[in-house]
């Protein structure tokens, strides 16, 4: 075996050997599933809670039929309040609130919008609000409207549905729409890149400094060159993420085969309260067609393909940089100087990806991250399920390499004259210092 | 033989190692002395391939040194340490594989050196589970379990507790009569004076002097002799004859002497009266401490 093979022979027993690993392997899936069960349960807890939420009209344009309960509240039409407040109202009755509407002064509905209450103890519950807000809104449209003397019906009928879709050249049987679908595939693939990277990064970081600290780096440099030493640890990682990736591939089958699933084939038999006839109404139906049309209009090929081969530059680029403060560091804490500056632009990447690209990956912050090659790997991710054009892909990929080729230079030499720096710690002057040495 | 040629290191403005020359006889047990900072770590770590000499070279054998030879090499340095969280024979092995053992050959030598070292049955154990001494004489035997015919120690008795130094003391003297020359550098130039065949002095980055023991010694022989006696009456000694310092310490007279004015200095044993009861005749030869600061001075 070469002594490449040796190291990361055992850097890779050292981390799956390891107890945290197997934990971490282990528990990390049944703590997604136990996590969705929680959140299921208490979602479903917290809806059976049905409160009464008394509404007070004085306006007189709401009847009691208006107002259909929710799941979450029991409207109680008050005819009276007999000049009691809100409180004197509440007191000693158990209830969300009371909503006030304040009858029409100066004929003005727009005031009357504004000035609607709910006194209430309690946080303001959302979902209720724009159920009430949407009633109350349509109400009033529909008061104007005929003060306007329109006809309502008619303009029911005269509504028409319109729904664009941007066809490419290249293949006109495949639409782009569904920008969410492709919005939620660039957030899971981004988001999935950069925890791995901040983890497994943190992992070549953390490996390094062992070595630091324990002062064994200097018996194994003896033997063998830090690029190699910094590479098997690299490598290594890199075979843990698939080991880890592997395991949980093998729960996820595992689980699969044991939990019941609804078979199509049953011949009429119910499965889980839904009959065949009832599936196959889903089935056909424009919802789930619409599904069904938009994933195949996503081309998972070359999803696939860039992922990895962005997954793998970002991780190259990134640990490299990891190893290198490692080197440069005696302590965990003593990294988190250098850390800033590295984390940040994929920090960036990621927000900017999740607020400030979705209305126009292709514009000029979408295409200069997804050039600069700190931000390239996430970034890129967010925009491939719209479609890159290969040449700005290309381009990309080139700038990446490029730098890559030069950090791991860089980094190499930091490592190299950084691993038998102990003590004083590193400032930025020094470390430029150690790039600028000759050998 | 390793020859070591005009050797420099220089970091900026600060030099490390000073035209630095030496030669290593094979099967010696070489001592490089010096006090801390003078640059043995430095010349140790260019040896070993750790950094870049900035000037000069080093032959062994004749050819110039590479990576390849570091199979032959074994290293401990001053600042010891193992993987903590790995078993004691996993790291072993493994260590001993990048100095290119199999993994097979790796075990039986350690097994061998387990036995001789009292130390069976620590294999399975992680190192942080260790006492500093164990973990000590495991750092040892990852430094020679590949055999190397060149072991290079940089301060190999700081950290040992006097029972493992000793132990590691004997394991040198043994490794060389089996063959291997032995390289160390030590700042505390008395602990090993009886050890080495061939010392080498480096004082700021500088060599001072080099060569075999006994003629560095010789070098700075200085005539003088230390005779003990207890007697009642006055001695005096002949004309030729300083005398540097004259002490009793119960009963016992001590005296300096300088001789370099006789021929043989038994003269002075010949010429004693009688009724003088002698105890002990020896010349005052210089220790490492004194010829370093000796050489220091002269410089």
């Amino acid at each position: 075996m070469s002594k490449l093979g040796i190291i990361i022979k055992r850097e890779y027993l050292n981390k799956v050997q390891k107890k945290s690993f197997l934990v971490l392997t282990i528990l990390t899936p049944i703590l997604i599933l136990l996590l969705g069960g929680v959140i299921g349960y208490l979602s479903i807890v917290n809806k059976s809670d049905q409160e009464v939420l008394y509404i007070y009209d004085e306006s007189k344009y709401f009847t009691a039929d208006d107002f259909e309960d929710t799941e979450r509240f029991d409207f109680q039409y008050v005819d009276a309040m007999d000049g009691m407040k809100p409180k004197e109202y509440l007191e000693g009755k158990t209830a969300h609130g009371l909503m006030f509407i304040p009858a029409l002064k100066r004929d003005n509905l727009n005031d009357l919008g504004k000035s609607i209450r709910i006194y209430s103890e309690q946080t303001p519950n959302l979902e209720g609000l724009s159920y009430l807000s949407g009633v109350l809104e349509k109400r009033f449209e529909k008061i104007k409207m005929e003060y306007y003397n329109i006809d309502t019906d008619l303009l029911e009928k005269a509504e028409v549905d319109v729904d664009i879709n941007y066809v490419s050249f290249e293949n006109e049987e495949k639409d782009k729409s569904y920008t969410s679908l492709r919005i939620g595939i660039g957030f899971v693939l981004s988001m999935f890149l950069y925890m791995f990277i901040f983890v497994y990064g943190a992992q070549v970081m953390r490996s390094v400094l062992e070595e630091k600290t324990t002062r064994v780096i200097e018996v194994v440099i003896s033997s063998v060159q830090p690029f190699q030493l910094m590479f098997g640890k690299i490598i290594s990682t890199v075979l843990v993420v698939i080991t880890q990736l592997g395991i949980w591939g093998i729960i996820m089958f595992t689980v699969s085969i044991f939990l019941p699933r609804p078979n199509l084939n049953t011949g009429g038999i119910p499965v889980e309260g839904i009959s065949e006839d009832k599936l196959q109404e889903m089935m056909n139906s424009d919802f789930v067609l619409d599904i069904m049309h938009a994933v195949s209009s996503v081309d998972f090929t070359t999803i696939i393909l860039t992922y990895i081969i962005y997954f793998a530059l970002g991780y190259l680029l990134y640990s490299s940089l990891f190893a290198a403060i490692g080197a440069a560091s005696d302590s965990e804490t003593d990294s988190q100087q250098f850390m800033l500056p590295v984390s940040l632009p994929l920090v960036l990447a990621l927000y900017v990806g999740m607020f400030g690209m979705k209305d126009n990956p292709d514009g000029p912050v979408g295409m200069f991250m997804s050039m600069f090659p700190l931000t390239s790997p996430v970034t890129m991710m967010f925009r491939i399920p719209f479609g890159v054009p290969i040449w700005q892909l290309a381009l990309s990929l080139t700038i990446l390499v490029v730098t890559i080729f030069i950090t791991i230079k860089i980094a190499a030499k930091i490592y190299q004259v950084g691993l038998l720096h102990f003590g004083k710690k590193a400032s930025y002057k020094d470390l430029w210092k150690w790039i600028r040495q000759k050998d | 033989m390793i020859e070591v040629k005009q050797l420099t290191k220089s970091y900026g403005d600060f030099t490390a190692l000073n035209n630095f020359s030496i030669s290593i006889p094979k099967g010696s047990i070489y001592g490089i002395l010096g006090p801390n900072g003078a640059g043995k770590t430095t010349f140790l770590r260019i040896l070993n391939q750790i950094l870049p000499p900035s000037e000069g070279g080093i032959e062994w054998d004749g050819k110039a040194l590479a990576r390849t030879d570091l199979v032959r090499i074994g290293y401990l340095p001053e600042e010891r340490g193992l993987y903590k969280e790995m078993k004691v024979d996993d790291q072993l092995i493994y260590l001993a594989q990048l100095r290119g053992l199999t993994a097979e050959d790796a075990r039986k030598k350690m097994n061998m050196w387990f036995e001789r070292l009292n130390v069976e049955g620590w294999g399975g154990k992680k190192l942080r589970d260790l006492s500093k001494g164990m973990a000590q004489k495991i750092q040892f035997v990852a430094t020679v379990l590949h055999e190397p015919e060149l072991l290079i120690l940089d301060e190999p008795f700081s950290g040992f507790d006097p029972i493992n130094a000793n132990l590691i003391r004997d394991e040198i003297i043994r490794l060389n009569q089996e063959g291997a020359t032995i390289l160390f550098s030590t700042h505390r130039m008395e602990s090993v004076e009886d050890l080495c065949s061939h010392i080498c002095l480096i004082h700021k980055s500088n060599k001072i002097l080099d060569g075999n023991k006994q003629s560095v010694k010789n070098k700075f022989r200085s005539d003088k002799y230390r005779l003990h006696l207890v007697h009642h009456e006055t001695i005096t000694f002949d004309s030729n004859v300083t005398v540097l310092s004259h002490e009793i310490k119960e009963n016992v007279h001590e005296y300096v002497l300088d001789l370099a004015q006789l021929e043989s200095p038994f003269t002075v044993l010949n010429a004693l009266p009688a009724g003088v009861d002698f105890h002990s005749f020896q010349e005052d030869i210089p220790n490492m401490n004194e010829i370093f600061i000796n050489a220091v001075e002269s410089k």
